[in-house]
């Protein structure tokens, strides 16, 4: 019996490449460890289980012809607002509750290509807005290590689905820490690329100067494995990089801490000696750390708070019960907008939307 | 606008334009809410001043206008997701009207 708790995906890779087990194993590992732990964590809003076994079958034929990617036969779960051709997609909000996605988002596609199974999608703040995933119309998610807890959010049923082995990997979206604080939350590495690095083609909006998909993961390792899969330029997304403009990767290391930020309290001194033991961790890997300022970080939170509900507020204007989604009958057009957006909002993205 | 203190805000009038019907009960605490956003203008006004003026690099990021799809490809997936159709078309209540009211 495999343990998917403390599997990793680089260490799947190997078990499936050496014909270990198979990707339908593993499939079903995952969704055997679904049976146990999701009536009390509540990570998925739908799991599937029929296309997930066909995917791994596939994934099994892609391994025994040879042609083996990162993520063949790896098992991920995937945040409700990434579309997925003919699958439902809703955001976490009743306003979607029955919407069928009509096209693949990019990462989607190129998970596709890499032989990746979908295994379901997860809980979400409505429309990602809030941190503890208690804000989706469709119930709170819990957190796997206490159920007592919440699993951080937006992205927390993605978060939540990783850390109780559900998936080995998921895809999260961050605007404002929604992917890298339930991730914390939940034990998990979680990454926000590079604005720019991963298309958001097939990401429903809320803040897009700020919005980036990203990998969760149990290390650092896989979620570079995921990032590595998901980036590059996509011509459906104009604010995606052009390939000749990636970065590369710094020769000299050099990590910059914001000490005087960090030392300003609101932080557990546990977490803080961690953090401190973390960095002369990294300096004896050859790491140069290094205390810097950032003048203007006193403005961020001012900044995103204006910034990011007028963006939002934009972008939720197309759910208006006129091309998908729920649509309330009523008498006249701007009847039809305000009922059906008054009752297919939440009440923070109905209190955002007015921002 | 800016200067706007919280009884100021009509919320009511914020409603409409974000064309969402919210019951009274919850227009009163959004009234209390809302204004908050104005302190972080505040705060904002105070940082413009002292930021000095940078110059993106600007690239073209919009595609050439030519090989358009073949028409019509997409059209049964998009109307599929619509909650009223006729024909080809996605139906709408009447949007403008014959006489002034």
């Amino acid at each position: 019996m495999l343990d998917i708790t403390a599997l990793t995906i680089a260490g799947a890779r190997k078990g499936l490449d050496k014909k270990e087990y198979s990707a339908q194993e593993l499939t079903n590992a995952c969704l055997s460890e679904i049976e146990k732990r999701e009536p009390n964590i509540h990570a998925f809003l739908e799991v599937w289980m029929d296309s997930a076994r066909d995917e791994a079958k596939a994934a099994d034929e892609m391994i025994a012809r040879g042609e083996s990617r990162s993520l063949t036969g790896i098992p991920l779960a995937i945040k409700d607002n990434i579309l997925i051709e003919g699958r439902r997609a809703s955001s976490g909000s009743k306003i979607l509750e029955n919407y069928e996605a009509s096209y693949n988002a990019t990462v989607i596609e190129k998970l596709k290509r890499e032989g990746a199974v979908f295994i379901g999608r997860t809980n979400m703040d409505e429309f990602a807005m809030g941190s503890s995933t208690e804000n989706s119309a469709f119930g709170p998610t819990k957190n796997p290590h206490d159920t007592a807890r919440v699993p951080g959010g937006s992205s927390g049923g993605s978060a939540a689905a990783v850390a109780c082995g559900a998936a080995l990997g998921a895809l999260g979206s961050d605007t404002g820490g929604s992917i890298r604080q339930p991730a914390a939350f939940c034990g998990l590495v979680g990454l926000k690329p590079t604005y720019g690095s991963v298309s958001r083609f097939g990401l429903m909006a809320m803040g897009s100067s700020l919005d980036q998909i990203g990998p969760f993961a149990k290390t650092v390792a896989d979620a570079e494995i995921i990032f590595e899969a998901i980036k590059g330029h996509d011509p459906l997304d104009s604010t995606s990089f052009p390939s000749e403009e990636e970065a590369s990767p710094p020769q000299r290391k050099v990590i910059g801490v914001l000490r005087s930020f960090i030392e300003r309290g609101g932080i557990d001194p546990e977490m803080l000696a961690n953090f401190n033991s973390a960095l002369e961790q990294l300096k004896s890997r050859g790491f140069t750390v290094k205390e810097v300022e950032l003048p203007s970080l006193e403005y961020a939170l001012a900044v995103y708070y204006v910034l990011m509900p007028a963006e939002a507020s934009t972008n939720l204007a197309r759910y208006d019960g006129i091309r998908y989604g729920l649509s309330t009958p009523a008498e006249t057009i701007q009847e039809v907008y305000k009922k059906t957006r008054g009752q297919g909002f939440g009440r923070e993205v109905r209190s955002q939307s007015m921002r | 606008m800016m200067s706007a203190m919280a009884g100021e805000i009509d919320i009511k009038a914020l409603a409409e334009l974000a064309r969402l019907e919210v019951g009274d009960e919850e227009l009163a605490t959004l009234e209390r809410e809302i204004p908050d956003i104005l302190n972080f203008v505040r705060v904002i006004e105070k940082a413009a001043a002292s930021s000095e003026e940078e110059s993106p690099s600007l690239r073209n990021v919009v595609r050439a206008d030519e090989n358009p799809h073949e028409s019509g490809v997409y059209t049964e997936k998009l109307l599929k997701a619509a909650p009223a159709r006729e024909g080809n078309r996605i139906a709408v209540k009447q949007v403008l009207k014959k006489n002034k009211e």
